[in-house]
């Protein structure tokens, strides 16, 4: 179809505007790129860098105030400029999109096959009978299993791993020459991104298609892409080969963008000197009731957390990971006693956590803190800053003057980094990093032993991470702080833990100090999860042996019995499925897997997917 | 389904008897009785009048017999036309009722949804402000004042449409009464219909569907129209409410021998039966809609369903 040997498409000078009543605000400017058949280009930028605007551009997509110029020829037509109706003919065709989250981006109102059709009904004239092969067809394409039954499916009886499937083959359904993915695989645990990213590839290999990858994750971008565009503020500050961007980045951003960026091969904090614990944490189990499913059904258990066992000194950091569902929040929820316990003894300082009612377990509360995820959510909007970090001390020492508690307050405003003025303002005048400053202020105002930091971190940009990181060591340092650090993102948990559990399906499946863990991992699912990881470097993204985990995590409410882990691991032997395997000593680590230590690891790689 | 189903028609039970029992109580606590007229009966008479219809008994005694008899498809006699069973009474009027009813909420739906929908594609423009004003006045003008201007305009001044009565059954003399009826439902309707539909215009599953590069009627039919019209639907209960209310005003205006003009002249008449005939019957009708409603919602939300 090209009509010329040159690229497939080719971007000139693309900007990107928005009227707003405060003016004209620019999302990107003098954008330059293009794109040849089979290959993929990456663009890579922090929030707000315009990188999705600038893809929505091309395809006609910006919204009502949005205006772009410039020129991106596709096939030797001018996508900006093309009328309305012919551009909207090529979407879907042509080319076609791919979006972050596909819960959100699929309609859940309609079934799979029919959100099918009527893209191929708009762009082929298909009997019902091809129309519904080609459907079959592009679900089986994307490894989908039974398509003909999952065809009938609506997108929430689908896990969040195979709806970004179903997105992928619609996107392929009409054969399009160039693809554009924004943000495929942020909202996926990183075994299922592991799985969706070596799809891509190999669809890519198959078909010849060429793809636009937006992201903000420089690991992805090393494994997958050519050619590299970097955008800060809406401007491209590099634009290279990906082997030259990361081995030789000119610009000042790259290079800090690349030194920001944690990595899991890089080394982690010193280990502290081993003190008695203050949080001892001992066969700790969580359920919840889920709510019958019919008039007279009987109400379930699920079980959320099982049997977990910690313990943590004081300057210390825990990291826990593990994949969404595997329980690592219920469990910091429950030793926090923001949830009830089914079983099991939390002791804090030699006292029993979860004896305690009323005004004693308030009390003990202002030495157990927490920040949360989402730093603007976790903050009434109707509060200033000064009442938001003063709050805990109204509550835990009343008879503080006004003046004594904004003096207090004015200093740990300054401790992380904030300015005393910054009291009088409200949570929306400042940025997410800025908000979580704030969540940090009022975590440690009443001077706790023990942080929980859950998911802390996973809303920020990677330069705002790294800060926060900093800023949380420094605050450890000085007040010798016990941090319990959940994270989904296994690099940043490098970064700050002196030791990481692993949990799987609400079970711990491993307990190390963290070197051990990252260099020496013990446990099937550890070492699968560890490889799935992609890194900021292309030569090793290129030799990377990938453990790719089949399928994905099994419904807490049936868990497998025996080894939770036994339906994914490749080493299961029948004894997995009959018998749960306790945590034992293996080097220095505390594993719970039968075969633990005997698993040779260079034996670990499997290449099915799907 | 069906369990689900079976629990509603249970639970709706309770609601039913609370009904009858306050509507039982509150006609007999209104002063005046199904007896008296300006000629003063014997009282001898009416003594053996109340005798025959059980009103010498206590009050709870004669809901307990009521309730014993509708339980057995019994609504018992009425007071006032002597020689009609209630049951029979109902049977009579209720199709005219029907009729009104049926095309004016027809009407409603359809217009009410229209107008949204071109209201939120335009939004912000003059066809959404267009019909959001028509939708406020809609609102605002009560049908007993929306029936007399309709009646002046079309009947009196232009003469095209009939002021009243039923005629000899045709389409024209039940056009002014089901748009006095229709009018405020399509303002309701339309001014959810736009507010779900921007709503839904701006999900992420619709960027998607234009990502396709699929017609912008085939996004608003295909995609966006089943998740807008949620709120519509959980909104038909109270307007099938509303249209019955409706109904007893507009019969009365238009001179329509429906269901309400009975129920209004029952009222006045004290005409105990009848009045709690009526209630029972539009009140039972309003459980079973509202369930239909229920199953419904399972049908446009897959999420719903068991």
């Amino acid at each position: 179809m090209s009509k010329s040997s040159g690229p497939l498409l080719s971007v000139r000078d693309l900007a990107v505007r928005f009227a707003t009543p405060g003016g004209e605000v620019f999302a990107v400017r003098k954008l330059s790129y293009a794109v040849a058949a089979g290959e993929t280009i990456g663009i890579v930028g922090e929030s707000g860098s315009g990188k999705s605007q600038s893809v929505l551009a091309l395809m006609g997509l910006l919204p009502e105030n949005g205006h772009a110029s410039g020129t991106a020829h596709f096939e030797g037509e001018d996508l900006i400029s093309m009328p309305r109706q012919e551009l909207a003919a090529l979407r879907g065709a042509g080319i076609s999109m791919v979006f972050q989250d596909p819960m959100t981006a699929l309609n859940p109102y309609l079934s799979i096959g029919r959100q099918m059709r009527l893209v191929l009904q708009r762009h082929l004239a298909l009997s019902a009978a091809e129309a519904h092969d080609r459907c079959v067809q592009a679900l089986a394409q994307v490894r989908i299993p039974e398509p003909v039954r999952r065809l009938k499916s609506f997108p929430h009886e689908l896990s969040g791993g195979q709806r970004q499937r179903v997105m992928l083959a619609t996107a392929l359904l009409c054969k399009p020459r160039l693809l554009i993915a924004d943000e495929p695989t942020t909202a996926l645990d990183v075994t299922v991104q592991a799985q969706m990213l070596a799809l891509m590839r190999e669809l890519q290999e198959e078909t010849g298609t060429a793809i636009i990858l937006i992201t903000h994750d420089l690991g992805v971008v090393a494994g997958q892409c050519d050619h590299v565009v970097v955008l800060e503020a809406g401007e491209v500050r590099e634009r290279s080969a990906v082997d030259e961007l990361f081995s030789r980045p000119q610009h000042a951003y790259t290079q800090r963008l690349l030194r920001a960026v944690p990595r899991i091969d890089a080394a982690g904090p010193p280990q502290p000197s081993a003190e008695e614990p203050l949080l001892t944490v001992d066969s700790l189990s969580v359920e919840y009731e889920v709510l019958p499913q019919t008039l007279f059904g009987r109400r379930r258990q699920l079980r959320a957390v099982t049997d977990v066992s910690l313990e943590l000194s004081a300057g210390e950091t825990l990291g826990v990971v593990g994949e969404s569902g595997c329980g690592k929040s219920t469990l910091a929820r429950a030793v926090l006693r923001l949830i009830e316990v089914a079983g099991g003894r939390v002791s804090f300082l030699g006292s029993d956590l979860l004896a305690l009612e009323g005004a004693s377990l308030r009390d003990a509360r202002r030495e157990l803190q927490v920040v949360f995820q989402d730093p603007l959510a976790a903050l009434n909007p109707r509060m200033s800053i000064g009442d938001i970090v003063g709050e805990p001390l109204r509550n835990f020492s009343p008879d503080l003057s006004a003046s004594q508690r904004e003096a207090r307050v004015a200093e740990m405003l300054t401790a992380v980094g904030l300015s005393p003025a910054d009291a009088r303002r409200y949570p929306h005048e400042f940025s997410g990093g800025q908000c979580q400053r704030v969540g940090i202020a009022r975590a440690l105002i009443s001077r706790p032993r023990v942080v929980v930091c859950d998911e802390a971190v996973s809303a920020l940009d990677v330069s705002i991470q790294a800060q926060i990181i900093e800023l949380l060591e420094k605050l450890q340092r000085e007040m010798q702080l016990a941090l319990v650090f959940i994270a989904h993102d296994l690099a940043v948990v490098r970064q700050i833990s002196h030791r990481v559990l692993v949990m799987y399906l609400g079970r711990a499946v491993e307990l190390a100090p963290g070197d051990q863990l990252y260099s020496r991992p013990q446990h099937p699912y550890t070492r699968a999860l560890l490889s799935a990881v992609p890194v900021p470097d292309p030569a090793s993204e290129r030799t990377r042996q990938s453990i790719t985990l089949s399928g994905e995590v099994p419904s807490p409410l049936k868990p497998p019995a025996g080894c939770a882990f036994h339906t994914r691991c490749a080493h299961a032997q029948p004894r997995c499925q009959q018998e749960v395997p306790e945590l034992r000593r293996v080097e220095s680590a505390d594993v719970a897997c039968h075969f633990a230590g005997t698993i040779d690891a260079e034996n670990t790689s499997i290449s099915v997917a799907g | 389904m069906l369990r689900f189903t079976l629990s509603r028609i249970l639970g709706a039970i309770p609601t039913l008897l609370i009904l009858i029992s306050l509507s039982f109580l509150l006609i007999r606590v209104a002063p005046g009785g199904p007896f008296d007229s300006e000629k003063q009966l014997p009282p001898e008479i009416e003594a053996n009048l109340r005798a025959a219809y059980n009103l010498d008994e206590p009050v709870v005694q004669q809901l307990g017999r009521y309730l014993w008899n509708l339980a057995q498809g019994d609504f018992g006699p009425s007071f006032q036309y002597r020689d009609f069973t209630v049951t029979e009474l109902i049977a009579g009027s209720f199709p005219v009722s029907l009729r009104l009813g049926a095309m004016a909420m027809l009407l409603a739906l359809s217009l009410g949804v229209l107008a949204g929908c071109v209201a939120a594609l335009r939004q912000n423009r003059l066809a959404d402000y267009s019909v959001m004003t028509a939708a406020m006045t809609g609102i605002s003008v009560p049908n007993f004042v929306m029936a007399p201007l309709l009646v002046l305009v079309f009947a009196v001044w232009l003469g095209w449409l009939p002021a009243g009565g039923l005629g000899d059954g045709s389409v024209s003399h039940l056009i002014l009464p089901v748009i006095t009826l229709a009018l405020p439902q399509i303002a309701y309707i339309a001014r959810l219909t736009r507010a779900s539909m921007i709503d839904v215009l701006r999900s992420p599953f619709i960027r998607t569907a234009r990502a396709q590069g699929l017609t912008p009627l085939t996004v608003l039919i295909r995609h966006a129209m089943k998740p807008a019209l949620l709120p519509v639907v959980s909104y038909l209960g109270p307007a099938l409410a509303g249209i019955i209310t409706g109904s007893v005003v507009v019969e009365q205006i238009f001179g329509v021998p429906g269901l309400g003009r009975f129920f209004v002249q029952g009222a006045l008449n004290r005409d105990y039966t009848l009045v709690m005939g009526v209630v029972v019957f539009y009140g039972t009708l309003i459980v079973v809609l509202n369930l239909m409603v229920d199953l419904l919602y399972g049908w446009l939300d897959p999420r719903l369903r068991r």
